[in-house]
């Protein structure tokens, strides 16, 4: 096996489950994950020189995977021949995503309600548990810039699910708190 | 409840029963030739400008203080402009001169309207983003790179039905986000596109306030900006104001920051610090012992930086820059380090 393949290998039994994660977590049906993880690990197969060594290279993997699910979304992603298996397994065994729902609904409410960019960088570094240094490498943008859109969308988010927390007549069960602001972990204060 | 939550955890596919066809896509991908040339590569930003300083040159040196300057200048800790939820509301005083001047194909807009005031302001990497707020309502313009439009209309069908609206004299699209959030598309001009969220008023206070935007120049926005925003016009008397008692290495000047176009206190103090920061750690990285010694003492010394103090309440940078010695000192390598704060 040449250096290049085993290479290849290394990377995609280190960041597959991670990859599938990421597309799982941004598309309505499962089998559509699977298209974009074999896209996304085809253009890493191609070009495996320009991957970077280390965690770098799930940065990389996710910016690739980023501009796949903006070309599925526009109906434009070149369905590969590759992974027809993955996407037969995938939509028999993946959760579908109502009950693989584990956050309030105001909060999913909220974030739709994000403008897309807002959104990303929300999804990054919430999702993926990405910093901003991390999160600017898959955007392509300044870390700086990176922090003023996670602080504003925090913001927005937080102001978003205030309007969306039910009115305290219309309070849920007993023991469930609705009226109290949700507080945002910044993970990029520590 | 904290943050958002992802529907599917990692842990969770890890579990799910694929191992047959991961192990097939794998051996599909490998035995595709490797021919195409594919441009979906993430962008990759430009490595830093100020690369050259001499480890054996280096030696601190704290920019002189230029009183004039400071009067020029408000103190970036009073001015209204700000970025993160914390900061306080926006005074009256930011509202937008009378100096505010309508150029049809001018390249930046700037919103004229009473009570209303400049509460952000960023531009670069293509990008070019204004905030004003009145109270609990809040208006931003962002213009985008013209090829971006397709992609951001595409997300933006998703929202609501468009409905035709005239913004700057070109016809646009409006899309609802609630009754009281609205968002209007322009087409591209001059190489970019406009993008306007309203929010906390009703659909017709936002088109009242569409019609108080003004397509205007360099000039115009500069003269409509409130003071302690760094723009063309002021950059070299702010950095250098911006720079006063900060330690930089030898050789360092202010022409050494890249501070583009317009940008609110917070910004400009991050980006002149990043550029500083920035040197620092290539005196760290090039340098023997003693230079990395040096480097560290900046680096430590920063926490009585004033651009760097008068951040804080606004945003997180300060705090991760405060964290660059604690970073070196643990070993971790330089790379990383620069990523955080460059």
């Amino acid at each position: 096996m040449s250096q290049q393949q085993e290479r290849f290998r290394r990377l995609y039994a280190e960041q597959f489950d991670r990859l599938l994660g990421y597309a799982l977590r941004r598309v309505d049906r499962p089998e559509d994950a699977a298209d974009v993880v074999s896209e996304t690990f085809l253009v890493a197969w191609r070009r495996l020189g320009d991957v970077p060594d280390g965690d770098e290279a799930r940065l990389w993997l996710y910016g690739v995977a980023r501009r796949t699910l903006a070309n599925h979304r526009r109906g434009e992603g070149r369905r590969t021949a590759l992974g027809d298996r993955l996407r037969r397994d995938l939509a028999a065994c993946a959760p579908d995503h109502a009950a693989g729902v584990t956050e309030r609904e105001t909060v999913r409410a909220a974030m739709h309600r994000l403008a897309a960019r807002d959104r990303e960088v929300l999804e990054l570094a919430a999702w993926e548990g990405l910093e901003p240094r991390e999160i600017a490498e898959v955007l392509g943008i300044s870390p700086i810039a990176v922090r003023s859109r996670l602080s504003r969308s925090r913001a927005r988010l937080r102001a978003l699910m205030v309007e969306d927390e039910p009115a305290c007549n219309e309070a849920g069960p007993p023991g469930h708190v609705t009226g109290r602001q949700p507080q945002l972990a910044r993970k990029e204060d520590r | 409840m904290t943050e958002p939550t992802p529907t599917i955890h990692d842990r969770d596919v890890a579990r799910l029963p694929l191992q047959d066809a991961r192990a097939d896509l794998l051996e599909e991908i490998m035995a595709t030739p490797v021919v195409e040339q594919l441009d979906h590569r993430p962008s990759r930003r430009p490595a830093p400008a100020w690369l050259a300083v001499s480890a054996a040159a280096v030696a601190i040196a704290t920019i002189a203080l230029v009183p004039a300057v400071r009067s020029a200048l408000a103190d970036p800790a009073q001015a209204p402009v700000a970025t993160s939820p914390a900061a306080p509301a926006p005074s009256a005083s930011a509202k937008p001169e009378p100096g505010l001047t309508s150029v049809p194909d001018g390249r930046y807009v700037a919103l004229d309207a009473p009570g209303w005031s400049l509460t952000f302001l960023y531009s670069g990497e293509g990008e070019t983003d204004i905030a004003y707020s009145r109270g609990e309502q809040s208006l931003e313009m962002v213009q985008y790179p013209a090829d971006a439009y397709d992609s951001y209309l595409e997300d933006r069908l998703h929202v609501s039905d468009p409905v035709a609206t005239e913004l700057l004299g070109k016809p646009s699209s409006t899309f609802t986000y609630s009754p009281d959030d609205h968002a209007t598309m322009r087409p591209a001009q001059n190489g970019s596109f406009l993008e306007v969220r309203g929010s906390g008023m009703d659909l017709a206070a936002y088109h009242e306030l569409l019609g108080r935007i003004v397509q205007t120049d360099e000039r115009g926005l500069a003269a409509s900006v409130p003071a302690g925003v760094v723009t063309p016009f002021n950059k070299d008397e702010a950095v250098t104001h911006l720079l006063q008692d900060v330690d930089v290495p030898d050789g360092f000047t202010a022409a050494d920051v890249e501070v583009t176009g317009f940008n609110d206190a917070y910004q400009s103090a991050a980006r002149v610090a990043g550029s500083v920061g920035c040197a620092w750690l290539d005196v760290y990285a090039d340098g023997g012992p003693a230079a990395r010694q040096r480097a560290l003492a900046a680096f430590d010394a920063s926490r009585d930086w004033p651009l760097l103090k008068d951040t804080v309440r606004r945003g997180d940078y300060a705090e991760v820059f405060w964290g660059v010695a604690d970073q070196l000192r643990a070993g971790q390598p330089v790379a990383s380090v620069r990523r955080g704060i460059c």
